[in-house]
């Protein structure tokens, strides 16, 4: 899934204070799996900017709702905006700039920092398992990827900071490739390492560009 | 003027009772509560939130009175960048059978957010 985290407060407030009618929109997807924008995440936010302007004798309305993708144009179709003149979204960046692009004439404002394609550790805890680099090799890494798990991102062994399976950068961040080497000695499979991945193409990657997927099979314009 | 309080309570921490200024929201256990619980009770116009959860080691559910605790802390970060004073949260252990100290926290807690004594 796609992890965020909110924006504080402060920051929020600062980009929405020329407007006087905000609607506050949660997401139903990633961001309300990893509890940073989903409908709770609207309220409670939605919940404080009232009470701030209420507080500071200021005359803001705050709604509130949540879409069950913001992301996917056919789910916006019922979003209500009679009368808002801002949206705060509480989606990815893909969904902030999905809701950009639909409403051209509205202003829209991210409430999330959009931070990395991973995984839930245990209940409050989210990691980085996937840099979307476009050319995946777990097949060669015993299902751990040296991309994102290696802060170097190598692609044939550790570096020298490597020391008892910590990362130099920091000791509580596990070193990539000896998570690897553990995972293909568990599989029988330390031969593979003997086997030298070339340079990695970074065009499959954002060194080429804004990317995009096409599937002409179910695309309904001709 | 009066203070609105709020109370948030494990129903089995706390009997029935009538307490001035006091509204009392039971739940099934403290564990229950949630930073939007407690963002909607300021929302709706209370002066200060009371907690009241079973003593550490007596929560019926093991452990939602710990839970309780990180999850008040995580509101109460919410609440101090709109300007809310932690003070005006507070959380206390009580049983059921202790009547007479809930009086005194209610009291101490309406003294300590209209300005009193401390």
């Amino acid at each position: 899934m796609i992890v965020g985290e909110q924006k504080t407060i402060s920051e929020i407030k600062d980009m929405l204070k020329t407007y006087k009618k905000i609607l506050v929109l949660g997401c139903g997807t990633c961001v309300t799996v990893c509890f940073a924008g989903g409908e709770r995440e609207a309220g409670i936010l939605a919940s404080a900017l009232r009470i701030d302007s209420q507080n500071n004798q200021k005359e803001i309305e705050i709604l509130e709702q949540t879409v069950t993708r913001q992301c996917d144009k056919e789910f916006l179709d019922k979003l209500e905006l009679d009368g808002v003149e801002a949206v705060l979204s509480l989606a990815c960046g893909a969904g902030v700039q999905t809701i950009a692009e639909t409403f051209t004439e509205m202003p829209v404002f991210p409430g999330l920092n959009t931070k990395f394609i991973g995984r839930n550790d245990e209940q409050g805890v989210w990691s980085e398992r996937c840099l979307g680099c476009g050319n995946c090799i777990l097949d060669k890494t015993g299902g751990v990827c040296p991309i994102a798990r290696c802060s170097k991102n190598l692609l044939n062994g550790p570096c020298g900071g490597s020391s008892d399976g910590k990362c130099e950068i920091d000791k509580s961040v596990d070193c990539g490739w000896q998570l690897i080497y553990n995972r293909l000695e568990k599989l029988g499979q330390l031969s593979s390492l003997e086997e030298i991945l070339p340079l990695k193409d970074w065009s499959t990657s954002r060194d080429g560009g804004p990317r995009k997927v096409i599937r002409e099979d179910l695309r309904l314009r001709d | 003027m009066s203070n609105k309080i709020f109370a948030f309570c494990c129903e089995n921490a706390v009997n029935d009772v009538n307490i001035p200024d006091l509204t009392i929201i039971k739940l099934p256990c403290s564990g229950r509560l949630d930073a939007l619980h407690i963002l909607k009770a300021f929302e709706n116009g209370a002066h200060g939130l009371l907690i009241l959860a079973c003593y550490e080691g007596a929560c019926k559910f093991i452990s939602g009175n710990i839970k309780t605790k990180k999850r008040l802390e995580y509101a109460k970060n919410i609440l101090k960048q709109i300007g809310i004073d932690d003070d005006k949260v507070q959380m206390h252990h009580v049983q059921i059978n202790q009547e007479q100290k809930l009086k005194e926290i209610v009291q101490d807690f309406k003294n300590r957010i209209s300005g009193g004594k401390k």
